[in-house]
């Protein structure tokens, strides 16, 4: 575990030197996100001048919801999302090759290898909204929730990496990962949608198979609408269930990997 | 340290019509080939050895490589490398091997070298003060120390596959792949490095396995290689008995007296294969056993000055053996 | 010497509509994922928020018109933004452009040609969403729906096609100079897919908010191709919006004729 530490020390390292040196792209990358947090805000403003509530909740209250995603997203785009974009590159390439051959976990290095320095500094806006939102939001919330809440959006912000790493895994089977992909980009909305609004079986696929419509409306939920033990443990449970077959998913690709190419 | 049985794989490649019709019906129903990149292939290789890999490409050679590093799975077979089955890849058989691969690189593209040796020391968990000592060797012996902090992007291609070749080398492997490490290189930093090369096997006696392109690589560091064309073994054995074994021609030479003529040339056709030389002189491919009878006709018919009687050249014998399946 | 220049053309959108063959399932997964994902969000959203309001029209729609609409702005944003991504800076950032710089044909012509085959298949399918729309779900009381209409819809798309490339071009072509441009592409996409009305219809837009954008030109990159297809304009808003198509294509144009210009001059050729 400490090794592992280590090692994701030096790739931070790594990366904030990268970082610094395409110091251009990094201030577009920055702005890249303010104005899709500009968009989000403005959209949820927008829709609240046609309607008092949406999904049970009034606009200050979505506005915690909005804060809960784009934190949700930030940490996302921070940790996993660069690995992401490489991923389906490195194994097309063959770059994988390498990564196998090392006594370390691939999973380890394949997915956390670049830290995106950019999107930690854009966490800080992302904080910034939700602070935003708390103070705006009505009623008076304990430091439980706050608690909770702190523990529930990086568990959805892995989540939402481990779905997207899901999409990606074709790319061991068809050589191309841009089908699939582009469909887990059309569905990443929904995460930025209350879970509320779906219903019947949409909502049922959407809160398990396709855990979309709980990454940060759930947390949210909790927080807005206090303790709710019944959420909490569907949440979690849909956490652990997706990081099991995506153990096993991994194996199999590896497999596919390694009897395919030549 | 390596043992490997009738190692075979296979795998489907995708048959695509040209054209756009041909684009239209793959949309629908998907052709596929299967292809064996290894038949039943069995090698040993012990410490201290270097084993040359040679074949045409598509040969097989690095699917076999591939196989023994443990990326690739093999269709049916066994094999063993210090005593671990590759391709289920435990961490105490990736500490130990190391591979290098001359079309792709390891080290981060945007990083001094120094850093990526630091990460490395990390991941194999090397000593401080043994990580210190090999990499200060290492960096000697290849005579890179200046650049070391320069980002591996800023140096020629000579100096990133040294510093390819410090970063594969610096946990000591005991066994180390190499698949084409001089490719694209110009001739000084070949030789250095095959140099280098060298001098790290009488030192460190690990087990290797080289595939090159470059029949100087091979000869230059391999007493022992293996011929492969579609997937097997034509030839496993000593480079010097390549010829014994192989060799179907020598080569006849000699300076002549005077410029050869028309009838001289119709002569040399007669005897064997006139090859392209300057000047009043010849160089004739004849059969082995037709030498001294082509010799004295030579003699004999022609101003001879001075002659002489080669062997093949050894390149040129490999080459023709993978191409054709014999000399 | 006509023919030669249309035989150009046309290797070249044979070419790519073959590359986007070749990825069948994506690109057949890409689509229909993004279009249906647009429509089912927005099915759920809206429902929820007429409920809400207990309203029987927002912003000028019914629920069923409202559900069309972004049916029919989800199959536009793919004619107008097409290929998007990568057209000028990958070839700026790989040193590849001097391949392109010694054929005899025009540069962004070339890629123009690259972009319009991903339109072209994209435009192909938009009767054929708006089809099966109407087929499952019928088409909402008092549409204005016709053959026409959806050919004038489609045309315009196509007008907003190359004001996008344009703009995408414009951007790309800071390549020359910055280390990556990728980003900002997303933010002109996420910029326009809000001003433009794929988001949310304009109608329900604040007054001043779309009087401050009026002669910008992300309402005519979207939402007018898209009233256009659903029969919604009138002679005089086609009018105004053809004339900012235009004048922003024009002015877009020449940006790139001088950035170009200059940016070539910074070429060493070997990439950066």
């Amino acid at each position: 575990m400490a090794r592992y530490l280590r090692l994701y020390a030096y790739f931070v390292r790594f990366s904030l030197s990268r970082a610094m040196e395409f110091r251009l792209d990094f201030f577009f990358r920055i702005a890249m996100d303010l104005v899709y947090y500009g968009v989000n805000l403005a959209f949820f403003r927008i829709l609240f001048l046609q309607t008092p509530t949406l999904a049970g909740w009034d606009e200050s209250q979505a506005m915690v919801f909005v804060g809960c995603y784009l934190v949700v997203d930030a940490l996302n785009m921070t940790l996993f999302s660069n690995n992401m974009w490489m991923f389906p590159i490195l194994v097309n390439r063959g770059d994988l090759d390498y990564y196998l051959v090392r006594p370390v976990s691939t999973f380890f290095f394949v997915t956390l290898r670049d830290f995106a320095v950019n999107s930690f500094v854009n966490l800080v806006f992302a904080f910034g909204i939700l602070g935003w939102a708390f103070t705006r939001a009505p009623g008076e919330f304990s430091w439980d929730r706050y608690l909770l809440l702190a523990f529930l959006l990086p568990l959805g912000s892995v989540l939402y990496g481990l779905v997207q790493l899901a999409f990606l895994l074709p790319v061991f089977w068809n050589h191309s990962a841009r089908g699939w992909g582009g469909v887990f980009w059309s569905m990443t909305k929904i995460m930025e949608r209350p879970d509320r609004i779906f219903r019947g079986w949409m909502r049922a696929i959407l809160t398990t198979i396709l855990p979309f419509a709980l990454m940060a409306s759930f947390p949210a939920r909790l927080f807005l609408e206090g303790f709710g033990s019944e959420l909490l443990f569907h949440f979690v449970l849909v956490f652990m269930a997706f990081a099991l077959v995506l153990a096993l998913l991994w194996r199999a690709a590896l497999r596919a990997y390694s009897s395919a190419s030549s | 340290m390596i043992e490997v049985r009738g190692l075979s794989k296979k795998f489907r490649v995708h048959v695509k019509q040209p054209g756009l019709r041909g684009s239209l019906k793959s949309l629908i129903h998907r052709e596929w080939k299967e292809k064996e990149a290894l038949r039943s292939v069995s090698l040993e290789v012990g410490p201290g050895e270097i084993v040359g890999l040679v074949g045409a490409n598509g040969a097989g050679k690095t699917t076999l490589v591939k196989a023994l590093a443990g990326i690739l799975h093999p269709t049916s077979g066994s094999a063993r490398v210090l005593g671990h089955v590759p391709w289920e890849r435990n961490d105490e058989f990736r500490r130990q091997i190391a591979l290098i691969m001359g079309q792709k690189a390891q080290l981060w593209w945007d990083l001094p070298a120094a850093d990526c040796f630091l990460l490395l020391r990390e991941i194999y968990r090397i000593p401080r003060a043994r990580f210190e000592a090999t990499l200060e060797t290492l960096v000697q012996a290849l005579g890179v120390g200046d650049q070391l902090k320069v980002q591996i992007r800023r140096l020629s291609l000579g100096e990133r596959m040294k510093m390819e070749l410090i970063a594969a080398l610096l946990h000591q492997p005991r066994v180390v792949f190499l698949d084409e490490p001089t490719i694209g290189l110009d001739l000084t930093a070949q030789r250095s490095i095959r140099e280098f090369l060298l001098g790290y096997l009488r030192e460190h006696r690990p087990a290797m396995i080289l595939t090159s392109h470059y029949m100087e690589d091979i000869e230059r560091l391999c007493e022992r290689i293996v011929i492969m064309r579609e997937g097997e073994f034509v030839y496993d054995g000593p480079l010097s008995r390549i010829v014994e074994e192989f060799a179907r021609h020598k080569i006849i030479g000699a300076e002549l007296s005077e410029p050869t003529s028309a009838e001289a040339l119709a002569l040399l056709h007669r005897l064997g294969e006139p090859l392209p030389v300057e000047g009043a002189a010849i160089r004739l491919k004849v059969r082995r056993e037709r030498v001294a009878e082509a010799a004295s006709e030579i003699l004999r018919s022609l101003g001879v000055v001075d002659l002489e009687i080669e062997e093949e050249d050894v390149g040129t014998i490999i080459e023709e053996i993978f191409r054709k399946g014999q000399a | 010497m006509n023919q030669e220049r249309g035989a150009w053309a046309f290797q070249v959108f044979s070419m790519e509509l073959r590359k986007l063959f070749a990825y069948r399932a994506d690109f057949w997964l890409g689509f229909s994922g993004s279009v249906l994902s647009t429509l089912g969000i927005s099915y759920f959203l809206w429902a929820s928020v007429f409920e809400a309001r207990q309203a029987s029209e927002i912003g000028g729609y019914g629920f069923h018109a409202m559900m069309l609409y972004y049916l029919a702005v989800a199959m536009v944003t793919k004619v107008v933004q097409a290929q998007e991504m990568g057209l000028v800076s990958q070839e700026i950032y790989q040193g590849t452009l001097n391949r392109y710089l010694v054929y005899p044909v025009p540069f962004f012509a070339f890629k123009f040609v690259e972009n319009l085959a991903h339109a072209a298949l994209f435009a192909l399918q938009l009767p054929l969403a708006l089809g099966l729309f109407a087929a499952l779900f019928g088409l909402p009381p008092d549409h204005g729906v016709s053959s026409a209409s959806v050919l004038g819809g489609v045309a315009a798309a196509f007008l907003a096609c190359y004001l996008y490339f344009a703009l995408g071009v414009l951007i790309e072509l800071l390549a020359f100079w910055a280390d990556n441009v990728w980003s900002l592409l997303v933010m002109l996409r996420i910029t326009v897919s809000l001003l433009g009305g794929a988001l949310l219809p304009l109608s329900v837009f604040p007054e001043e908010l779309r009087a401050a954008l009026s002669w910008l030109p992300f309402e005519s990159l979207l939402s007018f191709p898209t009233r256009a297809l659903l029969g919604e304009l009138g002679p005089e808003e086609w009018g105004r919006h053809l004339g900012i198509l235009l004048i922003w294509s024009f002015v877009t144009s020449v940006a790139i004729r001088l950035v170009w210009r200059r940016g070539l001059r910074e070429y060493a050729g070997v990439g950066i």
